[in-house]
């Protein structure tokens, strides 16, 4: 395709819909994926994707259209235009969007090594290589599940005020997880990689595999822990998912603009924890796999800061939600891909580093856990969720059992005020996978923190 | 006239042509989504799609190569390119079969107006607001065209429509206790004719959540409404993975026909469910679909296996292997399912709790091992129940239960009352012994 004849075509139609407002995104990818399960390599595959949408602000209403063929631009142009008027009908609040530089640019990220210049081959050698190390390491470990993408997309962005963004976007991301079984019982463990910018981050990872082969057997013979509030030290994978599930989504503006309860809920110059915690929220970090350069309406995506020295600063925008409000916008308006709208979202969520050193973490804690890895999490807004793949209990100060099972719980609105001990270096740890909000999953995200000591967690469990 | 999919022929000719075995998965749809959000239309879309899905088999290999639009045309040579070093050709293609009848195609919903479903949706937020003035209401009303064909090089060539319509609400209430979440929602083939249904779940979770109890920590019985099942059988559906199984990591691997849980309880794979959302006359390998027990009576009787699963094993496939979309190589994914029903009125299931928890949704239950049966997650909504009634709504705390163990040794009853959902159909599911631990 001829992007730059494509972006002509599209300033042009644009320029003549009655409309408001209008933008079309144009996305071409390629993807490379294969899977290992157990000694075998189970699919290996290529996709090639082409897709478009198009959003119309009529009056008070947004329409909505995408399609996989640049051939029906002109007839989806007329369907989101027919379905914004129908809309705007229908609503009684205005739209409004804040007012943001209009932007004409290309870019292309600094990329120290492109997957897309590797041959399959090679990675698929690799990743047999780290497979075949996971399976030949110990009797107890039945199988495996060893999981490649990469993905590399080019976006072009046009919107009726003048802005036309062509940019590229890369993405790296896998997960090695070790099975060890022994008679009925399975236990994993996992090893993981994620990248913007950098193939280099699938190498020299059997460190990470054999540390994964030796959970995984050693849960085989690790108890559960009794359900209960805990002390939780939690490790900058683990810190990270929690400052995501935990506050990251409940600063998603568009979830706020129109619900006056939690705009009170959310008021800027509310304290949410001690003095010792910053939260910020940037799409400025290369080589994250939350790494953003623009949003998809074409705002540049910079650095947000939510919570500085314990209170609710700030928030992450789309235009419309920043207008409602009264606040900028923050470049946080995310599509998944050219099927979706633009909805306010998570880049690269990080707390900021304290002054706690390891032995700080620790002191003093009687009886606690130590949560190494994430498994996953979620929220509700209010409450939320998250699982660790990897956990000690806590003795004394020391770190002394590996744990199953172990599941914590918590309220937004109080947990954050309960982190006690924040440390000094912050984790640039990548996970594959990614965020999900409504339909739109996986979004790839960053999070990146130190340590953190949380008290009076609750932690679901059974055992004892 | 060219159709989108006659690409698919040409696919397979050019296969032919070439002396190479393969299957194209052509999928083709129109989704029209109308969306409310905090009490107010929010946006209404419209999206096309096209794409193909190709699996090449070549000396022994497999490639797998997918395209969207017009990105068709080198999808042979990619999929070769990658199937120099794709995974061993195990398994063959299935050539023409008999296929079951069913309904998926429901033409009033081809002919449902946008303006329509905007009315849908108005009137469920425009009624929960009148009994809750305080909540943020949201909405979606959709509806979708489809269809699939499959082709393959030993002669198969599967062509099937259907169409599907949703509606579905959410409530939220802020209150001083934090925020209360609730909602309902109905789905499938066919024209959702009860909305009304949809309303009168959504009231009575609004009215019963009015109401706060508290839940001192321990064990209790714990009631699983319908809507909190699938947390519940997430681990029965990894141990019945043919995949899992094949693989030896599933717990289930040697323990066919072996009485896995309590004779009362069913577990069915039903691809052909009347009104079930996954109704299909084939999986999206092209295997006829079929209703499959996984356990029936307490006894482990199949597992769900795709044409990759079920040669490894030596059976013959069940019908469950499908795609995400024309992008995804298929694997193993449940249709529908159904539990069979219990023989107790559900309203004497809640009259016998002296006390206990009823719980309509979990938060977090997905994230754990599932080889292990240990289900953990926050009690997202739930209600206390003390001598037969409901005392309020239960919130800030966790269960914790082994389903394999609670399933065995700890039914209580299932309700004679069923829910169909989606794809699912469901009743009432009452444990005893389950842990509960409170928050802070």
């Amino acid at each position: 395709m001829d992007w730059d004849r494509a972006a002509s075509h599209i300033e042009e139609l644009i320029r003549r819909t009655p409309a408001d407002y209008a933008e079309v995104r144009l996305e071409e990818s390629e993807v490379t994926a294969f899977r290992f399960r157990g000694p075998t390599l189970e699919s290996v595959q290529e996709n090639a994707s082409f897709g478009g949408a198009i959003r119309v602000l009529a009056g008070r209403g947004w329409g909505f259209a995408s399609f996989n063929s640049l051939e029906e631009l002109e007839d989806r142009l007329e369907r989101a235009s027919a379905l914004a008027a129908l809309a705007s009908e229908r609503r009684t609040r205005p739209v409004d969007l804040a007012p943001v530089p209009r932007v004409r640019d290309r870019f292309v990220p600094e990329i120290a090594e492109d997957p897309r210049d590797v041959p399959l081959e090679e990675k698929i050698r690799r990743f047999s290589d780290y497979n075949r190390r996971m399976l030949e390491s110990s009797g107890e470990i039945a199988s495996s599940q060893v999981a490649y993408g990469d993905r590399k997309a080019r976006l072009l962005f046009v919107n009726s005020e003048g802005s036309c963004i062509d940019q590229t976007k890369l993405d790296i991301q896998g997960a090695l997880v070790a099975i060890a079984t022994r008679g009925s019982d399975t236990q994993m463990g996992s090893a993981y990689f994620g990248s913007s910018s950098d193939y280099g981050v699938t190498r020299g990872l059997e460190e990470e595999i054999d540390e994964a082969v030796r959970t995984a057997t050693a849960l085989l013979d690790a108890p559960g822990v009794p359900g209960g509030r805990y002390t939780v030290i939690a490790a900058p994978p683990m810190a990270g998912v929690f400052a995501h599930e935990a506050f990251g989504h409940l600063s998603e503006a568009d979830d706020l603009m129109d619900n006056e309860r939690m705009r009170e809920m959310m008021k800027l110059g509310r304290r949410f924890g001690p003095a010792h915690l910053n939260i910020f929220d940037t799409g400025d970090t290369p080589g994250s796999r939350g790494f953003l350069r623009y949003d998809d309406e074409g705002v540049a995506a910079g650095r947000a800061d939510l919570i500085r020295e314990g209170v609710l600063v700030g928030r992450l925008h789309s235009r419309q939600s920043a207008a409602t409000m009264g606040e900028a916008p923050t470049g946080s308006a995310r599509a998944l891909d050219y099927r979706h709208a633009p909805i306010c979202r998570m880049r690269n969520t990080q707390i900021g580093p304290g002054e706690a050193s390891t032995e700080d973490l620790f002191e003093g804690v009687k009886r606690g856990l130590y949560v190494v890895s994430p498994y996953g999490g979620q929220t509700d807004d209010e409450m939320f969720t998250f699982m660790a793949g990897k956990a000690y209990l806590v003795e004394d100060g020391r770190a002394t059992q590996l744990v199953r099972d172990v599941t914590l719980t918590g309220n937004v609105f109080h947990t954050l005020a309960n982190i006690d001990r924040i440390g000094r270096e912050v984790g640039r740890h990548e996970s594959p996978g990614g965020c999900g909000k409504g339909e739109q999953s996986p979004l790839p995200v960053g999070h990146w923190s130190p340590h953190i000591r949380i008290q009076n967690v609750t932690v679901g469990g059974g055992a004892g | 006239m060219n159709r989108w999919h006659d690409e698919g022929e040409r696919i397979i000719d050019a296969l032919v042509a070439r002396g190479l075995q393969g299957e194209v998965y052509c999928l083709g749809s129109e989704r029209e989504p109308v969306r409310f959000e905090d009490n107010e239309l929010k946006m209404m879309e419209s999206s096309t799609r096209t794409g193909f899905g190709l699996r090449l088999f070549e000396e022994g290999r497999i490639g797998f190569a997918a395209a969207t639009g017009g990105g068709s045309a080198d999808l042979v040579e990619k999929a070769r390119a990658v199937a120099r070093f794709g995974s061993a050709a195990d398994y063959e293609l299935p050539g023409p079969n008999e296929y079951p009848e069913v309904d998926t195609f429901d033409p009033r919903i081809e002919k449902l107006a946008a303006g329509d479903m905007l009315e849908t949706g108005q009137r469920l937020v425009d009624d929960i607001l009148a009994f809750e003035p305080d909540a943020q209401v949201g909405a979606t009303v959709s509806r979708s065209v489809g269809t699939v064909r499959i082709l393959n090089t030993r002669g198969l060539d599967l062509l099937h429509s259907g169409t599907g319509h949703g509606v579905g609400c959410q409530a939220t209430v802020v209150g001083e206790e934090g925020l209360l979440h609730t909602g309902e929602f109905a789905g499938g083939h066919h024209m959702v004719e009860d909305v009304e249904g949809i309303l009168d779940s959504v009231l009575w979770q609004l009215e019963a959540a009015s109401r706060i109890a508290e839940m001192p920590d321990g064990t209790y019985p714990v009631l699983f409404a319908p809507t909190s099942l699938g947390d519940v059988l997430r681990p029965f559906l990894a141990c019945a993975d043919g995949d899992a199984v094949s693989r030896g990591i599933s717990p289930w691997r040697d323990r066919m026909g072996e009485d896995l849980v309590d004779p009362r309880f069913s577990l069915i794979d039903d691809g052909l469910l009347p009104e079930g959302a996954s109704t299909a006359p084939w999986d999206d390998e092209g295997t006829p679909s079929q209703r499959t027990p996984i356990l029936e009576e307490g006894t482990l009787r199949n597992y769900l296996l795709d044409l990759k699963s079920a040669a490894r094993l030596g059976r013959c496939p069940t019908g469950n292997g499908f795609r995400g979309g024309s992008g995804a190589a298929p694997s193993i994914s449940s249709s529908n399912l159904v539990v069979e029903a219990g023989d107790t009125p559900l309203e004497d299931m809640v009259r016998s709790m002296d006390d206990g928890l009823l719980v309509l949704s979990l938060m977090g239950a997905w994230g754990a091992n599932p080889y292990g049966g240990r289900v953990s997650g926050n009690v997202n909504l739930g209600f206390r129940v003390s001598r037969g009634e409901i005392l309020g709504r239960v919130k800030d705390c966790m269960i914790y239960v082994d389903v394999f163990e609670g399933l065995k040794d700890r039914l209580v009853a299932l309700s004679r009352e069923r829910e169909r959902r989606h794809s699912t159909l469901f009743p009432h599911v009452l444990l005893e012994g389950v842990s509960i631990s409170a928050g802070g």
